[in-house]
């Protein structure tokens, strides 16, 4: 048995899920950042007491996946207690779920969170009082500011050990049947609140949300702010931290390399282990490693705009091409979450209201260029585009989108045939973003790309290596050429030479690219068997800047790397739908990497 | 039905439509009959709003809110 924290979505349960337990899960300002069930201990003068972190939801009969996740739960798994977390600034519509959580006959504890904020509003709540009337515990709380968080731990210890303090309130609620009529649940919410919650008119916080959304979601404004945010966030991920991945790469090739070299020979290594780190694992890892600041700083930016409020007025704003597609405006955050990773955002479709939307927004998410294709573009546009570098991969980018558009129209013409879809999201006051928050977030993907180097990308460096080391009869190779993988590669080119991509070292990359994008980037640097420097070298000896831009079109469009292709079949729940997601992409990007290559060398380029 | 809704108006919903497939979600929201809702933005292209209902805000569609029968208010009017 456990605790279970319940309330509204972007009501702050999973802020005070990482208070309670110590854990790092991830938040931030909008509503369905937690789409799946967390759970954690927290330690209570010697107790450990388990906590389940659920997905927010508005009312016990959801209609959206992740809310019926919540409901089945609670059901199948009674809690010894429900932490019902409000936001203590919103009380009318969030009692609305207390009022249902109450009928349930489990213990519950009202956590009326955000209290600073209300303070700050100038407002008052008597936590007492609404505690006399809904009969349960309710405590003063801020998660953000860890406030009260003592005299809740207190409260959800006495609670499960029994000495809840009940009986002294007589719970005006529980014996009332006027609320048995749903229609009556929101007038008794309204006779309390007015009860318990006094406003003074200086409403500080929402005036502030009035003016900037006066300027940001202002009709002319609203469209050219938005892309210029978004343009920000792209050209300082890239612009500015160039420098680094220059420095980084020097000291892999230039420092580690031949002192990883030297250092072995010395020592007596024999041959192939040397060559083995200095021409597989740090040239195949250390290709990809250079862009994580890349990684770290898109992720700073863009949890910003999360944390701020921002991304869900952004849903709004784009709602009206949304629905030309057959989506509803709550599709653009798992869409926009896909620049980031296919992963979580694929896994984000869980807010939405139903199969079909979930389903064509699932298919769209891979064309969204992810974080791992990064180090591609980068690589690509830097050895060929140089002077046009932003623009190129601002191309890509820009390709990715038009083609979900695109694919967005003809599947919900032909496939989906939605009609009517409804779209009903709060829009969360303004936030200053805490930098606790954003380097929490911004340090949680770093790790996972350090993780994913240390493991997929370092296995397919040394598988790449080895296959490249040996020649199909298994003697050594005096040249890659005559090596595995050359040999495989060659095999494979008939099928990538009508779209420009013949060398066989290019579908090598793309074949392990499967495994994870980035190993597009570390195999090309096991195969030219030199760091960033001499990888530049060896990629203008095998392209030509028009089969570049294709190698990048192919690269964007193609095949989901396994794990999306994992994540997608399991939120599809169908074969059929995942082959057909897999499928689709990759016809999609042979067929226009066909068209650009061709129509290029037409052009003369 | 067929209200214009009109940024920075303020309305009462007076009833709502119990066939139309929104309301539930409305009613989860609070959007519900006897309380007042304002319209604070309109997107650009028109078609979503965001009013403001109990205190908070929520975007939401035209044809979400084609599901209430509202009256417009007078400024000061409660």
């Amino acid at each position: 048995m456990a605790v279970a924290l319940i309330g509204n979505p972007n009501s702050g349960k999973t802020t005070l899920f990482n208070a309670l337990t110590g854990k790092r899960q991830h938040v931030g300002n909008w509503p369905g950042v937690t789409v799946d069930i967390k759970e954690g201990i927290f330690h209570y003068k010697g107790h450990r007491i388990n906590i389940v972190d659920l997905p927010g939801i508005y009312s016990l009969d959801p209609d959206t996946l992740e809310q019926r996740t919540t409901r089945n739960y609670l059901t199948q798994f009674p809690p010894e207690l429900i932490i019902n977390i409000v936001d203590a600034g919103n009380l009318e519509r969030s009692l609305y779920l207390t009022m249902q959580l109450l009928k349930l006959g489990r213990p519950v504890l009202l956590a009326l969170n955000m209290m600073d904020e209300v303070e700050k509003a100038g407002a008052e709540l008597d936590a007492d009082k609404l505690s006399f009337f809904l009969g349960i515990p309710a405590i003063a709380i801020s998660a953000v500011k860890e406030k009260g968080l003592d005299k809740l731990a207190k409260t959800i210890h006495d609670a499960i050990e029994g000495r809840a303090a009940p009986p002294s309130a007589p719970g005006i609620c529980i014996s009332c049947t006027m609320c048995k009529n749903t229609e009556n649940i929101y007038k008794c919410i309204e006779d309390i609140v007015r009860q318990v919650y006094t406003t003074k008119l200086t409403q500080k916080q929402a005036d502030i949300t009035r003016k900037l959304d006066r300027v940001l979601l202002n009709k002319w404004l609203a469209i050219p702010l938005l892309l210029l945010i978004m343009l920000s966030v792209f050209f300082i991920t890239f612009g500015a931290t160039g420098w680094l991945t220059d420095l980084i790469n020097a000291f892999l090739s230039g420092t580690l390399s031949p002192f990883t070299g030297s250092l072995l020979s010395s020592a007596g290594a024999p041959a192939w282990l040397t060559g083995l780190l200095c021409s597989g694992v740090i040239p195949g890892v250390g290709s990809v490693l250079a862009f994580l600041p890349q990684i770290a700083i898109l992720f700073i930016l863009t949890s910003f705009l999360e944390d701020s409020g921002y991304m869900a007025r952004a849903a709004f704003i784009m709602d009206k091409a949304f629905s030309k597609i057959g989506l509803g405006g709550g599709a653009f955050m798992p869409l926009l979450m896909g620049f980031g990773c296919s992963v979580p955002a694929v896994m984000a479709t869980r807010t939405l209201p139903s199969e079909k939307e979930r389903r064509l927004t699932i298919m769209l998410i891979p064309f969204m260029s992810c974080s791992a294709k990064m180090p591609v573009y980068a690589l690509f546009a830097g050895a060929f585009f140089a002077r046009y570098q932003g623009l190129a991969v601002f191309g890509i980018y820009f390709i990715g989108i038009f083609i979900a558009v695109l694919s967005g129209f003809i599947l919900n013409k032909l496939v989906f045939k939605t009609q009517k879809t409804p779209f009903i999201m709060e829009i969360p006051p303004y936030r200053f973003p805490t930098a606790k928050n954003l380097l929490l977030h911004s340090a949680e993907k770093v790790k996972g790309f350090l993780v994913k180097a240390g493991t997929v990308l370092l296995a397919a460096s040394l598988v790449i290596w080895a296959l490249q080391y040996f020649t199909p009869s298994f003697t050594l190779a005096a040249n890659p050429s005559e090596s595995i993988i050359a040999f495989i590669g060659r095999g494979l080119a008939p099928v990538f030479s009508p779209i420009g991509l013949s060398d066989w070292r290019a579908s090598v990359a793309l074949v392990t690219g499967v495994a994870a994008k980035e190993a597009i980037v570390s195999t090309l640097g096991v195969l030219s068997g030199s760091g960033q420097a001499g990888l530049t070298e060896v990629l203008r000896g095998i392209f030509s800047p028009l089969q570049a831009f294709t190698f990048m079109t192919f690269s964007l469009l193609y095949i989901p790397c396994v794990a999306t292709i994992a994540t997608i079949g399991k939120e599809m729940r169908s074969v059929k739908w995942t082959f057909f997601t897999v499928v689709y992409g990759l016809v999609i990007a042979y067929t226009l990497s066909f068209i650009i290559f061709n129509a290029g060398k037409l052009l003369g380029f | 039905m067929g209200h214009r809704f009109r940024k920075g108006q303020r309305y009462r919903i007076l009833s709502i439509n119990k066939d139309h497939a929104s309301v539930k979600r409305l009613t989860d929201m609070g959007i519900t009959p006897e309380c007042n809702l304002s319209v604070e933005n309109v997107a650009p292209f028109g078609g979503t709003y965001i009013i403001k209902v109990r205190g908070y805000r929520v975007a939401i569609r035209k044809s979400d809110l084609e599901a209430l029968e509202v009256q417009a208010l007078d400024k000061g009017e409660k």
